[in-house]
Formats: structure tokens, C-alpha cells, sequence
């Protein structure tokens, strides 16, 4: 555990993060609870969320720069029979990211089939995935509100497209502490150097404390910066330094009056000597059986960047990493503003079979019960075509699809328009993913509350309700 | 609460009654002391009071007023304040405090040792008048301000300029100007003082929001801003959360949503400008002059580089405007423009203008490019003869003296509102006309500037009295101290914050004069280790001052005193940002990029540079252990610190204990300590080993928290 002290720590406070307001207060003191709230709580201790039987975990999969749901999970027949047409004026035009106004529309070449018992339509750009169609929970209705990708990546993590709100795995461990003594509780891993847009504030805190932040791993074998002592250190004299540090630090405890902080010092130098042994082991893959690697694609060169991630996420969730996000294409890889046909088929190509590998895996090790994974971009893309043969942004409608975690699989939620363009039944905005996320893991998006200059603020900004059916 | 029936005896008879009884009671008691907390919760607009120092048993420990109103309630609740504190922790204590670093071993020992009965007093006027005294200072400014050298959002570019507010503020501190000129050189330095460098620096306040340059929606965009410009003014100036009553009356505290647009609209006129140049009159004439011979040498050749790249700009510029949404498009091209149309007609012209030059070269047809590359090498022989740039700052002025129109929307109903003050304080709003000093402008931020500096504007005064206080000891008379409101913390000790506010008035706005009160009163000279086990169990928060809180250092303390000690630190003052690991600068020069967040620094809690930070927090994680006990800047400060001790003679390995001790904790080692870190060098020879005690030391909580 991490030890923290917030300030300020105040009775008041306290109650007001529980909660309980005024009238919470008055009645704590009624009931002589005053002591309970002396001694600060660990700020990451595993708390129980406010609904029982609930998912304890959530993999975030992240198409940066915003997968095309009209080649993917949402055909449309009239996008091909009005291909190279403008749009018809019954549909609403709408600003669009780059300004390309009455480009022609942009038929998909993709062929269709329904999978599953369910028999969801899933393109040939996702073979794999298609087969696991029957867990899923498909919502072709989503709809945010940022045009462009900084603020829509700073959406789809945050809730807000301005920066300064915590990202939704902030609010995560904030909400249920961490599962583990020796990692930390939300990391972000990334299939190449590049970062994503908008950079840390994709998984900071913004106005709370920086212990609930993520920590993005760097690929090799020491994720974490800083992990591993500098070159010439050896372990020994490592542990004497420690050692003697622990001693000067005790002697200064003795003598001072503020213990928990101080202590709270002492147990993150250990954690810290722990977390040097236990990262490296959890980003270490060799220790995984040849069938498993090649279930995830590492054996092939095009899916070997993805499925390490995928396979990584597995291990950390495994060792009680509270949310994982996995970017496929970090730095906006997704965005086809041109060349769609060609730059898609490879993206598709390199995460379909590692994000097939990863359902069937947490499938067969009985972890996907515990586990929600969710799968999408910051948005969608447009029917209208952009510089010949690409496609823009499109915020105003785009699929994306949830599993594990209580979901109910084998389902399509919401519809878009007859083009793909805008979402128009069961209408579902960025909060209301983040509400349905959180409730899969047992948080009431209204009751998780923080209080921050003078306001309770909230997940999702106040706003959004759960898809219900997701979880019907 | 003696009326409520017993519950024990009441459950005997029917445990449900009981329950259900116990609930009624408490419900109504609950309702009763809502209505209560509620008038309570005014207290923050109540005019300020000039209340009297009150009466205490000791009296002989009340050094100033501040000391009476601290021991009165200790008294009242049966508690004792602590003992003082001994030289070497004071003279720590208040240099961490007053600028930011350790003292060194000499300073410790001449304080020690100074046999005059004002040494404590000397030793505090020193600090204030140390240049170091700004640079710490101007960082608890620049968090509530959320000051930052980059844009934020997605590209996140540097701001050039923006260094020139942060030096303003530092030396602003540094000369003591009174607060009441600091907060109108900020709000309405255009306005008030348009001829002085340090008020068009000061002005970079109503820049330091995120901004997306490449953002086509410029209404929305600008919406944004006002908004943040008008939450920030409401944290920093006012103490008040404005961010609720921006969509609705706010739920708690007695502010309207017409309230909240009201205030914004004093701000409802400006819009950025960069050309906006320092050095006054004979700077410029210079300039002008110089210019002018550059001009006149190149008047042909630029006269033919011009002519090509028109033809460039002018493709540049057609598919920029494209671009543009088309309610913007319109109003580029209009004639006639409103004031509002102006506002996002230069944003948009800022767009197009950088787009178009981004593609110059580009856009050159192909057959003149040679020639082009050509006469631009031509003309660059002639840099010899052209001025410098200007330095510049990023500042704002008034489209005109028009204001646009603010409207406060509700329930689909528009309704147009004009500058004005919260209508609960019962002001009557303002008449609002241009000052004489810039008739340009519409006179409303100058209008918003004299009444947040009116000696008797109770916010103003009671939110920076208490920032001061809270700057001393850890934590406010009003712990929540960017919010006075209904949600906000009661003031501890609210007869002493009105005094202080009066006093703070009375002292011309000094904060060097308050600065001197607070630190020489008993009350901040208490030590800060106290085993009362009472007290702990009354106020383990130390709200009532029974002893000194102790703090962690901050991020720009600690990454300051590793330097310091190691005898790195370079203390040059000024100047644009640099690099956290790279430079040995002070850390308030540290360059801040919101979207660059990864460093050793913002692990110990630097803020988000987003939001208004009115108090660090405090966080202790493995990451900062790592950082401090694997990362390389940590261990490379180790190893100068070492060096140090290395020029001390060979075999005086206690020296160099000492030595260690003095420099990086302030006072001598006790024996105990002496042989605990003989035991620990085995190789007094090996400079190893000296690095590893060095490095342990940093690592201490000794050095990182201060008593």
C-alpha cells in the first residue's frame, strides 16, 4: 500500500468525500463517530465499490486517432449505392475536423458476414474478433463531443475535451484503492514510442492527488522509470543504503510527533525495493507457455507489437492491476485522413488476433467475468470521403464495444444514421460509456464524488447515465 | 440534545419505535443545524470587522496581536502552545520558508551564536531582503494563477513570451510593491498604467490560458476561454468557487449564474495582443530609427521578394480560409465588424496568417524558387544593419470601446447583462466609462481592478490574508483557501483573519510588513515537536496552532536544496524556462509544459497547470522513492555533494561527517550519529563510499521534512 496523506485532512472533508454532506456530519457526530475519522485512511486500500458482485477490473483497448466503425461493425448499403455522390441533403452536414465541405461519399469494400449464435455483422477486417462476437456488446451509437484529437483522446480518458479532470482510471482506483502491494494500480501501455495526444494528462489527475494517477510503462524489461538502480550499484550495497537510510529514519520518527507520515515515507522506500524485483517479472513474457504466445500473435511479425501489449495486460490484471489501457497506434496511428483502404487494413491486421487472443485467454483462465474489456477510438470516422480516398473524423456517431465485467454478450445497442454518420437511437455520449464502465465495476457514477475548490465534482462531469442494456 | 430519548431504554420496550424515533429526532435536528451552517456560511461576505485583541491568561507569551488571538482559543480549550523552537530549527524553518533553500553551515552557526537581542529579528529581515525571497514567493503566486510556458492541448507550443510575466512576478515580490498595485497591474495594466514595462508584463495574467491555435471553432473556443478567465479571476481574487454558477445559480453559495457573467463581463472586451513591446519611448525610437536604414538599404529586394511570395501567401491564405467554418469565413470578410466579430476576426486572421506562412515555401511557384532562395540569402547580408527584435510581451488590450454584448442564458430565455458585483454583497454596479489614462478601451477591467482593491473589499483582502497565513504554517485560517463559500472550510480563527486583513490594509498592502508579523510572533516560533497527547486527540489537525505544523518540502524546495547542497546551483535570476534535468538554475525558471509532466518534479506534487493550485498536495509514493533513490539527477547531486566533503582532509573522516551533517541538515551529528556513519563508510578512501552517505542523506526524511 501506498500511504498518503491528503491535505486537508479535515473532518469535514472527509465526510464530504464519503458523501455524507452536512447532514452527514451532524449525524456522525450524533452517533459519536468522531474518532472513526482521526487517523487519515490510506488512500489506496481496496474499498468496495457501492454495488456488490461487480467486475474488479477493466482493460481499456485504444484505437488512437479513431478506427473506421462504418468498415467494422456498422454496414451500411447505402454508403455503397450512393458511393462517390455527395450527401444527400437530408442528412445534416457537419463541421467537419479538416474543412472538406461536399466531398463525395465513400463506399466501404469490405464484405460482411454475421458471426456468432447471435449473428453480429462483423467486417473481414476483423476475423478473429468476429469470433468471439457472442461476449460482445456492440454500441453503434456513440457520439462525443471534440472534433479533434487532443481533446477527443482527452474526452474519451476524461471525460472532459479541456484538460484538468482526472482520467477515468483515476477515478477508478480513487473509487476501489489498488489490488497489489507491488505495481502500481493503473498503467498505460503503448504499442510504440510515440505518446498519445495530449500526453499524460490521458491518465493523470488533474485536480486530485497524484497517487491515483497511471503510470505508463516503457517497453523493455524495466517499465517503470527509474526501476532499476544506476549501472555500478550492486544489490548489496543497495540494501546497505536502504538499510541506513531506515535507521536514520526511524531515530528522526523517535524524536518527532507526526509518525503515519513519516512511516508512511519508510513503507515506500520498501515498496520501492519490492517494486524493483516484482515489475521486472511482470512485464517478463518468456515465462509464458509457446501456445499462449502464439495465441496472441507473437510469432508473427505484424501482430507481435499489439499482442505483447495485450499479453501484458493480461499479467498485470492477473497480478492486481486495477485498469489497463492498451494503445494500438499511440500518436493517432488510426487516423486515416488518407489512404484509408491501405493504412486500415494493416492497423486491423495488427490488433486482431492479439485482441482475439486476449478474450479467449481471460475466457479460458475465468477471468473475464472480473475483467470488462472495453474497445474503441476517441471517435468514428466520416462517410464523406477526404482527399479522395480517406475518411475524417466523425465524433457524431461511431461504434464501440464492451465484454467480460457482467456484460451481456451477443448484442447491438443504438443505431446510426443510413450513412454512418450520425448516431440517432439510444444515443450514447462519452459520459454514458464512462458511467456503464464504472458501474460494471461497481461505482455509481452520481456517488463517486471528490471535492475539489469548493465543488463536488464527479466522473462524469455531472452528466451521463449507464447503458442499461449492456448489462441486461 | 438532551431531550432525544434514551436510546437504550426506548429499544427495550420496541426496537423498531426506537430506530424509527432516534431517525425523526435526528432529522430534525439535523434540519435545525443546517439552517445554522447556512447563515454561517455568509460569513465570507460580511464586511470586515476591526475586532480587539482579545484577553490571555500568559499574557507574557504574546509577542504581537497574532498571539493573542492564537492563545485565547488555545487557552479556551485547554491546551498550551509548544515551547520555541531552538536556533538551528528557526533559522531552517524560516529560510525554507522565506526563500525557498537551506541555510548554509556559516549562516546556521553566525545565528547560533548572535549574542543580540534582535537577532531572530535580523535574521528575518535578511531573508526578505534576499533576492532569493521573489523567486520563492512568485511560485506560490504562479500555482494560483495556473501560470505555464506552453499552450496546452494538442500541440502544446511553447509561449516565448510568457517568462516575462513569471520575472514580473518575482520581482514584483522582490520590491515589495503593495498587493493593491499588483492586482490592478494584472487585472487592468493596459488600462491603468499603459506606459510601464511592469504593468504590460503583468497583463500576461490574462494570457495564461490553454489555447489551441489550431482550433477552427473560434466562438467555442473563445467562449472557453472567458469562462476559465472568469473561474480563475473568482478563485484567486475573490476566494470564490464561480465554476458552478457558470450553467446554473449555484447550488450552495449565494451566486447567481447572472453573478457569474456579470463578472465576466468586465472581461467581455479584450482579446490578445502580441505587439506590445518594452523599453519605453527611446527603445522604440531606436528601433525605429534603425529600421528605418535597414529598410531604406533594402527597399528593391524586398520589394521582389515580396512579389513572389504574394502569389504564396495568396494560396496559402485561400486554403486557409477554406478551412474555416463558414460562420467564421463570414466574418473574415467583413467590413464592418462588431466587437465580438472583431474579437474572433483576429483569431482567425492569427490562423490564416500562420498557416499561410507555414506553407511559404511551399507554395512558391517552382520557377521562381531559385530566384526567391537567392534574394532571400541577398537580404540576409543585411541583418547586420537590422534592429534587433523588440522584446515583446504576450498581453491584451479592448477591441474598442465597445464591449460585446454578455448574455446569461436560462431555461432558453437570453438575457443581457453588464458588468457588475455579486449581488449579494448589495453594491450597486458600476458606471462604467474608458480612463483618461487609455481612452481606447472600454475602462472595465480598470472598473473591476479599483474595486477589488478597495481597502475595504472584504475578499480581496480576507482571501490574500489568509493565502499569507497559509504560506507560514501549511495550511489557512481558512484551510480551503481559494473558496470562502457554503462548501469551504469555517475560518479557524476568524477575529485574527479580519485583524490581519485590516492590518494588511493599514500596512499600505505590504506583504513584506505581514510577512515580518507573522514570522516574529511566538505563535510561528513554536517548536514543532509536541507529545500532548491531548492536544492530539482535540485537534490532531493542528488547526489551533499548539505546535508548529511541519511540512514536506515541496517539489521546487527539494530539487533547490539537492542543488544548493551539492554546491551545483546556478543563481542566475530571469530569462526564458529551462531544462528541470539539465540546468542547475532555481526551479521557478524550471520551464513548465502542460503536456510534459514525467519528471522527478511533478512527482512530488507539482501542480496540473490547468486549474487554479491554492495548495500543494502531498503525496508519498514508491515512484518518488525510486526517483530519489535510482534516478540519475538524484544520485549526480549525491556525487557533487561528496566532492565537497572529498576537499576536506583524508584522514578527518569525523569532519567530514560533520561536514555532511551541517550542510545537509543544519546542525551538528550527535555522537550516536558520528559512529553510525563510520560503521557505514568502510572505505574512508574509496569516494564511493561518501557518495552513498551523501545519497542516504538527500534521501532522508530529516532533509525532506522541515520542523
Amino acid at each position: 500500500m501506498i500511504p498518503h496523506r491528503e491535505a486537508p485532512v479535515s473532518r469535514r472533508d472527509f465526510i464530504m468525500r464519503a458523501g455524507g454532506g452536512f447532514s452527514g456530519l451532524a449525524l456522525a457526530g450524533m452517533l459519536g463517530l468522531d474518532k472513526a475519522f482521526a487517523a487519515p485512511p490510506n488512500p489506496l486500500r481496496a474499498k468496495v465499490g457501492h454495488y456488490s458482485g461487480a467486475a474488479k477490473q477493466v482493460i481499456f483497448l485504444f484505437m488512437e486517432g479513431g478506427p473506421s466503425h462504418l468498415d467494422l461493425f456498422d454496414p451500411k448499403p447505402l454508403l455503397n449505392e450512393l458511393h462517390g455522390e455527395t450527401l444527400p441533403k437530408s442528412f445534416k452536414e457537419p463541421i467537419t475536423a479538416m474543412g472538406e465541405q461536399g466531398s463525395p461519399l465513400l463506399g466501404s469494400p469490405r464484405k460482411w458476414k454475421r458471426h456468432g449464435q447471435s449473428g453480429l455483422w462483423v467486417s473481414d477486417w476483423f476475423p478473429h474478433i468476429a469470433k468471439h462476437v457472442d461476449d460482445l456488446a456492440v454500441v453503434r451509437s456513440c457520439w462525443a463531443d471534440g472534433l479533434n484529437h487532443v481533446g477527443s483522446v482527452c474526452q474519451m480518458n476524461t471525460g472532459s475535451i479541456l484538460g484538468g479532470r482526472p482520467s477515468l482510471g483515476a477515478w477508478t482506483v480513487y473509487g476501489l484503492g489498488s489490488l497489489n502491494d507491488n505495481l502500481p494500480s493503473y498503467v498505460v501501455l503503448t504499442d510504440r514510442e510515440k505518446m498519445p495526444l495530449g500526453g499524460v494528462r490521458n491518465w493523470g489527475t488533474g485536480f486530485m492527488p497524484a497517487t491515483y494517477q497511471g503510470t505508463l510503462f516503457q517497453n523493455g524489461s524495466t517499465p517503470i522509470q527509474n526501476l532499476v538502480p544506476p549501472e555500478g550499484m550492486t544489490d548489496s550495497r543497495q540494501r546497505k543504503k536502504l538499510d541506513m537510510l531506515a535507521k536514520l529514519n526511524r531515530k528522526h520518527s523517535e524524536k518527532n510527533a507526526f509518525d503515519d507520515e513519516l512511516e508512511a515515507r519508510i513503507n515506500a522506500y520498501e515498496m520501492a525495493y519490492r517494486m524493483q524485483s516484482e515489475a521486472p517479472e511482470a512485464v517478463d513474457l518468456s515465462q509464458e507457455s509457446e501456445s499462449t504466445r502464439s495465441l496472441y500473435g507473437l510469432d508473427q511479425k505484424e501482430t507481435e507489437g499489439y499482442g505483447r501489449q495485450c499479453l501484458l495486460a493480461r499479467r498485470l490484471v492477473e497480478r492486481g492491476v486495477r485498469f489497463v489501457q492498451v494503445y494500438s497506434g499511440s500518436g493517432s496511428a488510426w487516423d486515416t485522413h488518407a489512404n484509408h483502404e491501405e493504412r486500415s487494413t494493416a492497423l486491423c491486421r495488427s490488433v486482431d488476433q492479439p485482441i482475439s487472443g486476449l478474450l479467449s485467454d481471460l475466457k479460458q483462465r475465468g477471468m473475464l467475468e472480473d475483467t470488462l474489456v472495453v474497445w474503441g477510438g476517441e471517435f468514428g470516422r466520416t462517410p464523406m470521403s477526404e482527399k479522395g480516398n480517406g475518411r475524417d473524423h466523425n465524433p457524431f456517431g461511431f461504434t464501440m464495444w464492451m465484454a467480460g465485467g457482467g456484460v451481456q454478450g451477443g448484442q447491438t445497442i443504438g443505431s446510426t444514421d443510413e450513412l454512418g454518420l450520425w448516431a440517432v437511437s439510444e444515443r450514447a455520449h462519452v459520459h454514458d460509456i464512462h458511467a456503464s464502465i464504472l458501474h460494471s465495476i461497481g461505482l455509481d457514477h452520481m456517488a463517486l464524488e471528490f471535492k475539489t475548490g469548493g465543488r463536488l465534482e464527479r466522473p462524469t462531469v455531472n452528466t451521463g447515465n449507464v447503458i442499461r442494456k449492456l448489462f441486461a | 440534545m438532551s431531550f432525544i430519548p434514551d436510546r437504550t431504554v426506548l429499544s427495550n420496550i420496541a426496537p423498531w419505535l426506537a430506530s424509527l424515533t432516534f431517525l425523526s429526532v435526528s432529522i430534525q435536528l439535523v434540519q435545525a443545524e443546517e439552517v445554522a451552517l447556512q447563515e454561517e456560511a455568509l460569513w465570507a461576505f460580511k464586511p470586515l470587522s476591526n475586532p480587539n485583541r482579545p484577553e490571555v491568561e500568559t499574557e507574557e507569551w504574546v509577542r504581537n496581536p497574532i498571539d493573542a488571538f492564537i492563545l485565547s482559543k488555545l487557552e479556551k480549550s485547554g491546551l498550551e502552545p509548544t515551547s520555541e523552537a531552538d536556533r538551528q530549527t528557526l533559522i531552517r524553518r524560516a529560510s525554507f520558508d522565506l526563500i525557498g533553500l537551506p541555510p548554509t553551515p556559516d549562516e546556521v552557526a553566525d545565528f547560533v551564536n548572535d549574542p543580540r537581542s534582535d537577532a531572530y529579528e535580523r535574521l528575518i529581515d535578511r531573508l526578505l531582503d534576499s533576492p532569493r525571497y521573489g523567486e520563492r514567493y512568485a511560485r506560490h503566486w504562479l500555482d494560483l494563477v495556473r501560470y505555464a510556458d506552453s499552450d496546452g492541448y494538442k500541440a502544446d507550443q511553447l509561449r516565448p513570451n510568457a517568462w516575462r510575466y513569471r520575472d514580473y512576478v518575482i520581482e514584483s515580490f522582490n520590491e515589495d510593491k503593495p498587493y493593491s498595485r499588483f492586482v490592478e497591474e494584472q487585472i487592468a495594466g493596459d488600462e491603468l498604467y499603459p506606459d510601464s514595462d511592469a504593468a504590460k508584463m503583468a497583463t500576461g495574467y490574462l494570457r495564461l490560458w490553454p489555447y489551441e491555435d489550431n482550433q477552427p471553432d473560434m466562438g467555442r473556443h473563445w467562449e472557453a476561454i472567458l469562462n476559465d478567465m472568469t473561474d480563475v479571476t473568482g478563485d484567486v481574487f475573490l476566494g470564490l468557487s464561480m465554476k458552478c454558477a457558470r450553467c446554473h445559480d449555484h447550488k450552495f453559495d449565494p451566486i447567481s449564474q447572472k453573478d457569474y457573467y456579470k463578472l465576466q463581463s468586465f472581461f467581455a472586451a479584450l482579446s490578445p495582443w502580441e505587439e506590445v513591446y518594452l523599453g519605453g519611448e527611446d527603445a522604440e525610437k531606436a528601433y525605429q530609427k534603425q529600421l528605418s536604414r535597414w529598410e531604406e538599404a533594402t527597399v528593391e529586394l524586398r520589394a521582389e521578394i515580396e512579389f513572389i511570395e504574394s502569389a504564396s501567401l495568396k494560396i496559402g491564405w485561400d486554403a486557409a480560409f477554406a478551412k474555416l467554418p463558414p460562420y467564421v469565413q463570414d466574418i473574415v470578410l467583413k467590413n464592418e465588424r462588431t466587437p465580438y466579430e472583431e474579437q474572433l476576426a483576429r483569431f482567425a486572421e492569427k490562423m490564416i496568417g500562420w498557416r499561410s506562412n507555414k506553407d511559404l515555401q511551399k507554395n512558391i511557384a517552382k520557377e521562381d524558387l531559385e530566384e526567391w532562395k537567392a534574394l532571400t540569402s541577398q537580404l540576409a547580408e543585411y541583418d547586420k544593419i537590422r534592429p534587433m527584435e523588440r522584446e515583446r510581451v504576450a498581453s491584451v488590450r479592448d477591441v474598442g470601446k465597445r464591449a460585446p454584448k454578455v448574455f446569461v442564458e436560462s431555461k432558453g430565455k437570453k438575457a443581457e447583462v453588464d458588468p457588475g458585483y455579486l449581488a449579494i454583497l448589495g453594491l450597486e454596479d458600476p458606471e462604467i466609462e474608458p480612463v483618461p489614462e487609455n481612452p481606447n478601451t472600454t475602462g472595465r477591467r480598470a472598473a473591476l481592478a479599483d474595486w477589488l482593491t478597495e481597502g475595504s473589499n472584504q475578499l480581496t483582502t480576507r482571501v490574500m490574508a489568509n493565502r499569507l497565513w497559509q504560506w507560514h504554517f501549511g495550511q489557512g485560517i481558512v484551510a480551503s483557501s481559494n473558496d470562502f463559500g457554503y462548501l469551504g472550510d469555517r475560518p479557524s480563527h476568524p477575529e485574527l483573519l479580519d485583524w490581519l486583513a485590516v492590518r494588511f490594509v493599514e500596512e499600505g498592502w505590504s506583504l513584506k510588513a505581514m510577512h515580518r508579523l507573522i514570522m516574529t510572533s511566538s505563535t510561528y516560533r513554536q517548536g514543532s515537536v509536541n507529545h500532548n497527547k491531548l492536544a492530539e486527540r482535540v485537534d490532531a489537525d493542528t488547526r489551533l496552532l499548539w505546535r508548529m505544523p511541519v511540512r514536506r518540502m515541496d517539489a521546487e524546495q527539494l530539487r533547490d536544496s539537492m542543488l544548493f547542497v551539492g554546491g551545483d546551483m546556478d543563481l542566475a535570476m530571469g530569462g526564458p524556462g529551462v531544462s528541470e534535468e539539465d540546468s542547475s538554475r532555481r526551479s521557478i525558471y524550471v520551464l513548465n509544459k502542460r503536456n510534459k509532466l514525467r519528471t522527478m518534479m511533478n512527482k512530488f506534487d507539482t501542480p496540473d497547470l490547468h486549474n487554479s493550485c491554492h495548495m500543494r498536495d502531498v503525496t508519498t509514493t514508491a515512484l518518488q522513492a525510486l526517483s530519489l533513490m535510482n534516478g540519475e539527477w538524484s544520485l549526480t547531486r549525491a556525487e557533487s555533494f561528496a566532492e565537497r566533503l572529498l576537499k576536506i582532509e583524508s584522514d578527518g573522516v569525523e569532519k567530514r561527517i560533520v561536514a555532511a551533517y551541517e550542510i545537509a541538515l543544519g546542525r551538528t551529528p550527535e555522537v550516536e550519529e558520528i559512529q553510525l556513519a563510520q560503521s557505514f563508510i568502510e572505505e574512508p578512501s574509496s569516494p564511493d563510499s561518501w557518495v552513498d552517505l551523501c545519497h542516504v542523506l538527500l534521501n532522508t526524511n530529516e532533509f525532506i521534512y522541515i520542523n
